[in-house]
């Protein structure tokens, strides 16, 4: 099968995928969600949002030997491939739609314009570039976007075998270049899917950089308020299977062997914990680091930077692995090819396009009055302890939460941790891959298990930390300085 | 002013970040051994466990992933040729070694283990030694099929296989597998051979474990795997039965592990004792007794190895010499590779 083929598959299913997910994330939100329910309209966006924090790798194993039974029918390993993508496409287009703000040109200044007589060229272009940063806006970016993600997937792809008939362009290049195809020959066959991707990365960040900044509009799908029964009950129904086939099944498939094999994992206390605390911690610094960029390319980048500092990390990591490999062998840089800079590297310019978007969302999710009113209150020193609670609330509650959801990410990465990592500390994730190969199910699920909830637990402790020292806080006195009031109100 | 200090702060953190990474790299114990294992971690960790107990040599490993999703280390050794980290390689079969061997990346030693393996398991020089090895077998469902070779003919002749599994053969043993076909019967026969089954629908899958694991749930009636999964499905008490592979002129296919020391690697003496240790007699009965007993390929007394292991060891003792195979590997790799992505 040619690389030519091979995308062309890729792209078609890319296109379905996208299109069938923003539309049905758009149904689910302007139809599904019945305004006089206000807890259905929290847990349904909630229950289809849950694919997003389950690893591709532990999505792909529960769903390896289902898969098994498919091999002889290509339609239907196609049809659960497509499947799994479609609940993830469809969290993402969720999420874009949630954090979008609502159109600033509306359908009176549309029509109006549709109105004029004036014909020309000129006149069209207009019109299109109204509607794709007014009504438009919020679907194309949704579209490119799961386009993106669902183009990209490689983990899930590898352990459903989706490298035949059928295929995903991001397992056949693997698998061409582990049997022996030269670096420079694989990179050079990035070329294709880079275009794509590009053709779909760039829209999206343009038709992003056309939202004012602090936009303080209701989000773009707005729940009308009409009760469509039918189209509730689907959209429950769809977030139901959403959640079985990425979240329900590889839990019922992991937690009961989970149990009974954490005995067995216990007994390796020190190592296992070692480990997995190594892991942690470099997680969270590559995820802190990519979040940091992020934060200072928001502030201070343009549009260029943006683009340039996003493009690797929108490559997969695949091409950042292997890209930082031979970069790393380079005669001057050799010395730093057994430390953690190029993993720490790769998973941050990997995590960059998505801390990249967590930011975009914080700042949605903050009313910019409540967080200045805060800051303001902060230089009053007799309100210090409040102000440093509200700020805790409204920024850096966010700024711990994107954090760990970043950690989670790079914890679950394990190409870029397979290929970059040193010699002398093992990532658990290569670990549980490699050994869940030989299905050493029981001891091996307990290990998933403890991985999972080790950046919530995390956080978790953070947060019991941070509320700590808040009460001890109340007891001591205020540190507000005049420096200080001043630094806060500038 | 802020933003100055911002910058300024950020730029400090990351140099210290830099510092915390790099320092600890250039100070770090210049004795610790490492080692790059392609063997299965849950028995190489027994072996180098005791290696550090009974020689005070720490080890640092770095094993390989699962061979379709890996970089693989072979790739890495020769990525790596001109400023090598590991000191050692631990290989689970041996062509790959061969290509190392051909491309310099490995350093002779002829010492106490390498004498003790026989001459078609070792290379002349020293660059590598063949030890521990595995047979090609059938796996057999023994409720959907006889497990005999007669009934195993019969069933590849069948029009359809589709209850026959085989792992992709451009990966792992089957790989090997594949470049002793070649030298064999000839590899424009072998493309003939290969065809047929794919025509005839047999299951391509990623991985032995993948082709067991059909077997052993019953989609499939018959599989080729290697002994060390087989036994996996054998103790776990599927119904399941394993044949040896072997060649029209009944020569079996066994396939050692190799190991062999990194060129220019910066620990040669200790290097050169963790390759002495692992040739070893108590090393290869500690792998022949492990779970996926491994064929002892030196001299052993039979009395500490399994019955089974026994019984395989006139298995091994039948193979065909895998590095003759060693010629094919180029142009077996680029057929299969052209055989899934095109010219």
């Amino acid at each position: 099968m040619t690389a030519s083929i091979v995308l062309a598959w890729s792209v078609v299913r890319t296109l379905l995928v996208a299109t069938v997910a923003v539309s049905t994330a758009q149904l689910v939100l302007h139809r599904g969600i019945p305004a006089d329910r206000p807890l259905l309209r929290r847990i349904l966006p909630a229950a289809l949002l849950v694919p997003l924090t389950i690893p591709e790798l532990i999505v792909g194993f529960s769903w390896r030997y289902p898969a098994q039974f498919l091999t002889h029918s290509p339609a239907a390993t196609e049809i659960l491939y497509a499947g799994v993508l479609l609940i993830r496409s469809c969290a993402v287009a969720l999420l874009v739609f949630l954090m979008m703000p609502q159109s600033a040109v509306t359908p009176e200044s549309l029509h109006s314009w549709a109105l004029l007589p004036d014909r020309t060229v000129r006149h069209r272009m207009t019109a299109l570039r109204l509607n794709l940063t007014g009504p438009w806006r919020a679907f194309a970016v949704a579209w490119c976007l799961t386009a993106l993600v669902s183009f990209q997937d490689f983990e899930t792809a590898a352990l459903i075998q989706i490298d035949r008939h059928p295929v995903a362009w991001t397992a056949w290049l693997f698998d061409a270049h582990a049997g022996g195809q030269q670096p420079s020959e694989t990179l050079k066959r990035l070329a294709g899917p880079l275009t794509v991707q590009m053709a779909l990365l760039i829209p999206a960040v343009l038709l992003i950089a056309t939202v004012p900044e602090r936009e303080t509009e209701s989000p773009a799908i707005r729940q009308t308020g009409e009760r469509h029964l039918v189209c509730a009950v689907a959209a429950c129904l769809f977030a139901l299977t959403g959640l079985a086939l990425t979240g329900l099944w590889p839990l019922a498939v992991m937690v009961p062997e989970a149990i009974r094999g954490l005995p067995l994992i216990l007994r390796d206390g020190w190592g296992l914990a070692a480990s997995q605390m190594a892991t942690l911690g470099f997680s969270a610094a590559a995820a802190a680091t990519a979040l940091s960029a992020a934060f200072l390319l928001k502030r201070h980048g343009r549009l260029l930077w943006v683009i340039l500092l996003l493009l690797p990390g929108l490559t997969g990591s695949l091409a950042v692995s292997l890209g930082l490999l031979r970069l790393f062998q380079l005669p001057g840089l050799r010395i730093l090819w057994d430390t953690w800079l190029p993993l720490l590297l790769g998973q941050s310019l990997l995590m960059l396009p998505r801390a990249w978007v967590l930011l975009q969302i914080l700042d949605r999710l903050v009313p910019v009055e409540s967080l200045h009113s805060a800051r303001l209150l902060k230089t009053d020193a007799r309100f210090v302890p409040q102000a440093r609670r509200l700020l805790w609330r409204l920024q850096e509650l966010g700024w711990l939460a994107a954090v760990a959801l970043l950690c989670h990410w790079c914890l679950w990465d394990v190409t870029t941790a397979s290929i970059l990592r040193p010699v002398s500390v093992e990532p658990v994730v290569t670990r549980l891959y490699r050994e869940m190969h030989f299905s050493r199910t029981e001891s091996l699920s307990a290990l998933t298990l403890i991985t999972m909830l080790m950046p919530a637990a995390a956080a978790g402790a953070g947060i019991a930390v941070r509320m700590l020292a808040d009460r001890c806080g109340r007891w001591m006195p205020a540190s507000g300085t005049p420096s200080s009031r001043s630094e806060a109100v500038g | 002013m802020r933003t100055r200090h911002t910058v300024t702060a950020g730029v400090v953190m990351t140099v210290a970040g830099l510092a915390a990474i790099v320092i600890p790299h250039l100070l770090k114990d210049s004795e610790r051994l490492v080692l790059y294992c392609a063997h299965d971690s849950l028995l190489a960790d027994e072996v180098i466990r005791r290696f550090e107990q009974e020689t005070g040599i720490r080890v640092d490993v770095r094993y390989d992933e699962e061979a379709s999703k890996s970089l693989g280390l072979v790739r890495l050794l020769l990525a790596e040729k001109d400023a090598p980290r590991a000191d050692v390689f631990w290989n689970n079969q041996l062509l790959g070694t061969l290509r190392l061997r051909e491309a310099g990346v490995l350093h002779p030693y002829r010492g106490v283990g390498w004498k003790r393996m026989p001459d078609r398991f070792r290379d002349p020089d020293g660059f590598w030694v063949g030890f521990a090895a595995r047979c090609r077998v059938w796996l057999v469902h023994t409720d959907h099929m006889p497990a005999t070779q007669e009934a195993v003919a019969a069933a590849l002749q069948q029009p359809r296989l589709d209850r026959c599994a085989i792992a992709e053969p451009l990966f792992g043993t089957t790989l090997s597998h594949y470049c002793i076909l070649a030298e064999h019967m000839g590899l424009d026969e072998l493309k003939r051979w290969h065809r047929s089954l794919v025509e005839r629908g047999i299951r391509l899958v990623r991985g032995n474990s993948a082709s067991r694991d059909l077997v052993v749930r019953g989609i499939c009636d018959l599989a080729f795997t290697d002994t060390d999964d087989a036994f996996a499905a054998v103790d776990a008490g599927a119904p399941v039965a394993m044949l040896p592979v072997r060649l029209e002129n009944g020569r079996t296919l066994c396939l050692p592990n190799s190991i062999a020391i990194v060129a220019g690697c910066r620990r040669l003496q200790a290097a050169q004792k963790f390759v002495d240790f692992v040739l070893s007699e108590s090393t290869e009965v500690q792998l022949a007794r492990g779970v996926g007993r491994q064929i002892p390929l030196g001299p052993v007394d039979d009395h500490l190895l399994p019955p089974e292991v026994i019984e395989m060891k006139q298995w091994a003792e039948q193979a065909v010499r895998v590095s003759d195979a060693a010629a094919f590997y180029d142009p077996v790799i680029e057929w299969l590779t052209a055989e899934r992505t095109g010219p």
